[in-house]
């Protein structure tokens, strides 16, 4: 990586303008992709990512620059381009550091992986997909998996490496039954070595799970319109928490006032059975963090308990637009980005409600079993996400699949008007959008309902 | 290593090493942004982008390796050789030789020869006058000002050279407003030519924002529909995979093999026109020699978008529509699209609307689209219309429907042409005879 004679012209470089702070951030990223279409693998691709960006601070304004060229002079020159922004005197500084290497360990490495073995993970899968019904009329798979190296050294003297392995495979079917086509995805993944596809991912499983999907959708009719009561199954259901609550919560949107939950720690946001965390710290996971990429050690940060919000996920510069500790939240893309506090594996506790119970007594309303993505505008808390398999409940019983539903509302309502939560939870992976760029996260919850959200359907009004 | 360096060594080793051809794909420039809040500047950001995609045939199969370090050639070249060794399918895949090519001017912006200074000035006084253009704006998200400088060049071992730069612009203000308790936040920007249409801007970041103030939700029921054209090019934006020959012999698309058939209303005109002034360019992204052509004409669906790999398995030419971004391989997609122009300004859509809802954003649009299918079911924002006439601002819906069903409902198309500043799609305003709507 890079010398620390070059660290320290570079931070040297970033103060020269009268900055409080500096840090360098040094990425290096191998990357394997295939796509499988219809059996056949149809594109291979390796992507080595690589470059360096340096960022000032001064109070709460800040600077970044970005480079691919990481050779000494055109590090430099980044950290003047970002210094740029700022025109004051150089104050005095003196560069030490406290060197820490983190690694998740890998049994596997994916540098000794060959194309052949990914192959016939990819051939497995599809085939498994294909065998559910011969109404699957396509069946994509991709597949990736990558090493990131990162190096993050500041002027609070943080020197941290850390290794990075990620995997993921996706699994996409289309079903048709002459007349119109559907489609259901599930995509695995998690942060390990390629030992993943032998301990924690059934390739065929996820490919089963998607083309099931898109075959039940074929007989699903149109989702009726209107406020209903939903109950929303556990692990992927829990993007409704992430849409509803988690972006809100983030010091990206709380440091400058633009979140319905500005100050609002210690009071109740949520109904009372809600408990929920963002924890960095789960081995494995998709959304895991060994370090954030500020250089601080990943957290298990108690978001809200028994309905009282507990914490914000705070980056630095939230830390010092709030006054509040730094949670090991600060995330980004890569080096093209500079980081701001973002979620990593988030998710609603487990509770002590019975799930059968909740069907029974929910009178007429909706069953999410798997939802779709969403968004959310955390200034309004306004959210939106879609259902992928529906099923309608009239009295209490589950009558017949529907599709096509959006759930929109917004968040603080929502939290409020959750009236169960299941006894099990479990996660599902991810990728969420924000100002830093694309991040991996595990959205979760167990089975919850919510006494009524505004449901959009092609169905007519319910 | 020096780039032109890398590139030929990089064709000479895999030449050397057993491979028919060999291409490469650069891209790389220089990115400046600014954001201003509360008269301060609050990000600032410098980029510096570079990357070379390898793509090398071997044994007439395709493998790419993308690298961001313009070293070790031998390394990349070995990795896409890997790659191509991988590779299943059988479509074969022309790599383009010399080719002519229409000169076109790079395209310049008012933006350009400003100063870092320059450009946080003219943030700060976005920003002041977005203030000072209504009391209840309280405060903005961001005034941004983003410039940005790309080169694109293509080579290969069969001679092929094209190469190309462009210039963008945009400024972008956003605006808080507060009323009775209530806050909204809007937006407006104005891209390339138009970025320094600061007084429009302002106007509309203003009455966007505070014309939501006092929106609320409609009953559940089926409305007429008035799409506003950002937001009807806005909409068609997920949909665009279903013009891809690529989703089509894939059985992704359900217009494959419909050419000649009637699928949209007779008013309906769809172009794709890679010289638009939005965003021209001679070549596509493997060179091929671009041109303007009717994806639909007349409400006919006339022809999918190819590559030179679909085109060769469909038995045509290529549309001049391969794309090539970064490190993905040679893919389809459209240039620039543009929905015809038919007859009316804005307020004249609004009288032909008559009753019903006019619709001017959306949320959760990627994720309630189902591109394969058509339908859609999405959250939605603007107005309710009475008699031809605004009567409030309308917000918390959502529109369900499908793309097919609607394009046949089109009753008509406006002549007030805007971009949406989600991808090169600009439509007129587009009067739907009726859509499910659910609310209260």
């Amino acid at each position: 990586m890079i010398h620390e004679q070059t660290v320290n012209r570079v931070l040297d470089a970033a103060l020269g303008t009268g900055a409080d702070f500096a840090e360098l951030f040094a990425e290096d990223c191998d990357r394997n992709s295939l796509l499988m279409s219809d059996g056949h693998i149809e594109q291979s691709v390796s992507n080595h990512r690589h470059g360096a960006g340096v960022r000032v601070m001064l109070g709460e304004q800040s600077a970044y620059a970005y480079t691919a060229d990481t050779s000494e002079q055109a590090l430099v020159e980044t950290a003047k381009a970002a210094a740029a922004a700022l025109k004051k005197e150089a104050a005095r500084h003196s560069l030490q550091y406290i060197k820490k290497t983190y690694r998740t360990p890998q049994q596997i490495t994916y540098g000794t992986v060959t194309n052949d073995q990914r192959v016939a993970l990819m051939h497995r899968g599809y085939a498994a997909g294909k065998a559910v019904s011969d109404q699957i009329r396509q069946m994509t798979v991709s597949y990736f998996d990558e090493v990131q190296r990162v190096q993050f050294v500041n002027t609070e003297g943080v020197w941290a490496t850390d290794e990075r392995p990620r995997t993921r495979m996706f699994f996409s079917a289309v079903a048709t039954d002459g007349a119109n086509a559907e489609h259901g995805s599930e995509g695995p993944g998690c942060c390990r070595g390629f030992e993943a596809y032998s301990t924690v991912i059934d390739v065929e499983a996820a490919a089963k799970k998607a083309a099931e999907r898109a075959v039940l959708l074929l007989s699903a009719k149109d989702c009726p319109g209107g406020n209903m009561p939903v109950v929303i199954s556990g692990g992927f259901g829990g993007v409704i928490f992430h849409e509803a609550c988690g972006h809100s919560l983030e010091a990206t949107s709380v440091g400058p006032g633009n979140s319905e939950f500005c100050g609002k720690l210690n009071t109740q946001i949520a109904a009372p059975c809600v408990s929920a965390r963002d924890d960095g710290t789960i081995p494995f996971e998709w959304g895991t963090i060994n370090i954030d990429d500020e250089g601080t050690p990943g957290q298990n940060n108690l978001l809200i308990e028994n309905g009282i919000l507990k914490s914000y996920l705070i980056d630095r510069l939230g830390s010092r637009r709030l006054h509040l500790p730094m949670t090991g939240s600060s995330r980004r893309q890569d080096y093209t980005f500079a980081p701001t506090s973002r979620m990593t594996n988030t998710f609603i506790c487990a509770g002590s409600d019975d799930p059968d119970e909740m069907i029974r007594t929910m009178g007429t309303g909706l069953y999410a079993a798997s939802l779709g993505g969403g968004s959310v505008n955390p200034l309004t808390g306004e959210f939106n996400f879609a259902v992928g398999e529906g099923y309608w409940v009239q009295d209490g019983k589950i009558l017949y699949p529907v599709r096509g539903a959006m759930l929109i509302g917004k968040g603080a309502e929502i939290l409020q008007r959750i009236d169960r939560v299941g006894p099990s939870m479990w996660m599902a992976q991810g990728m969420c959008g924000s100002l830093s760029g694309s991040v991996p996260t595990n959205v979760g919850q167990p089975v919850i309902r919510v006494k009524s959200i505004t449901v959009g359907g092609k169905g007519g009004a319910m | 290593m020096e780039r032109k360096e890398f590139r030929e060594e990089l064709f000479r080793i895999a030449l050397e090493l057993g491979c028919s051809a060999a291409e490469t794909y650069y891209e790389g420039g220089e990115s400046f942004s600014v954001s201003v809040l509360k008269g301060e500047l609050e990000s600032y950001k410098v980029a510096k982008e570079n990357g070379m995609n390898l793509r090398v045939q071997f044994n007439g199969r395709d493998g790419y390796a993308y690298t961001e370090s313009f070293d070790d050639p031998e390394v990349l070249v070995r990795r896409a050789i890997d790659n191509a060794k991988v590779i299943e399918s059988i479509d074969q895949h022309p790599m383009l030789g010399v080719q002519t090519y229409e000169s076109i001017p790079v395209r310049a912006t008012p933006l350009d020869g400003m100063t870092a200074e320059e450009k946080i000035a003219l943030a700060k006084e976005m920003e002041q006058k977005v203030l000072a253009a209504d009391p209840r704006i309280v405060r903005t998200q961001g005034s941004e000002v983003e410039t940005g400088y790309t080169r694109y060049e293509l080579h290969n071992t069969l001679g092929l050279c094209a190469e190309r730069e462009t210039n963008s612009a945009a400024t972008v203000l956003s605006a808080i407003a507060e009323q009775n308790g209530v806050v909204k936040d809007g937006f407006a920007a104005r891209l390339n030519d138009k970025a320094n249409d600061i007084e429009g801007l302002v106007k509309e970041a203003a009455e966007d924002t505070t014309f939501k103030l006092t929106a609320e939700p409609v009953e559940t029921g089926i409305y007429r529909i008035l799409f506003k054209n950002s937001a009807a090019a806005t909409f068609l934006s997920p949909f665009l995979g279903i013009f891809s020959a690529e989703e089509a012999q894939k059985g992704r698309s359900l217009l494959a093999g419909r050419e000649g058939e009637k699928i949209a209303s007779d008013c309906f005109t769809l172009w794709d026109d890679p010289f638009h002034p939005y965003a021209p360019r001679a070549f596509d992204g493997e060179g091929f020699p671009t041109y303007k052509k009717a994806i639909i004409e007349n409400g006919v669906f006339k022809t999918l978008l190819h590559n030179t790999k679909t085109a060769l398995k469909a038995g045509v030419q290529s549309t001049g529509n391969a794309t090539r971004r970064g490190a993905s391989p040679v893919g389809v997609g459209p240039t620039v699209l543009s929905v015809g122009k038919g007859e009316g300004t804005y307020e004249q859509m609004l009288q032909k609307l008559d009753n019903g809802l006019m619709i001017d954003g959306f949320g959760g649009l990627h994720v309630g689209m189902n591109p394969i299918s058509g339908d859609f079911s999405i959250m939605a924002n603007g107005a309710l219309v009475e008699n031809g006439k605004i009567v409030r601002a309308v917000d918390r819906i959502t529109i369900a429907g499908n793309l097919y069903t609607l394009l046949k409902d089109i009753e008509a198309i406006g002549a007030d042409s805007e971009f949406t500043l989600y991808g090169p799609i600009e439509s007129p305003s587009i009067l739907i005879g009726s859509l499910q709507v659910a609310g209260k």
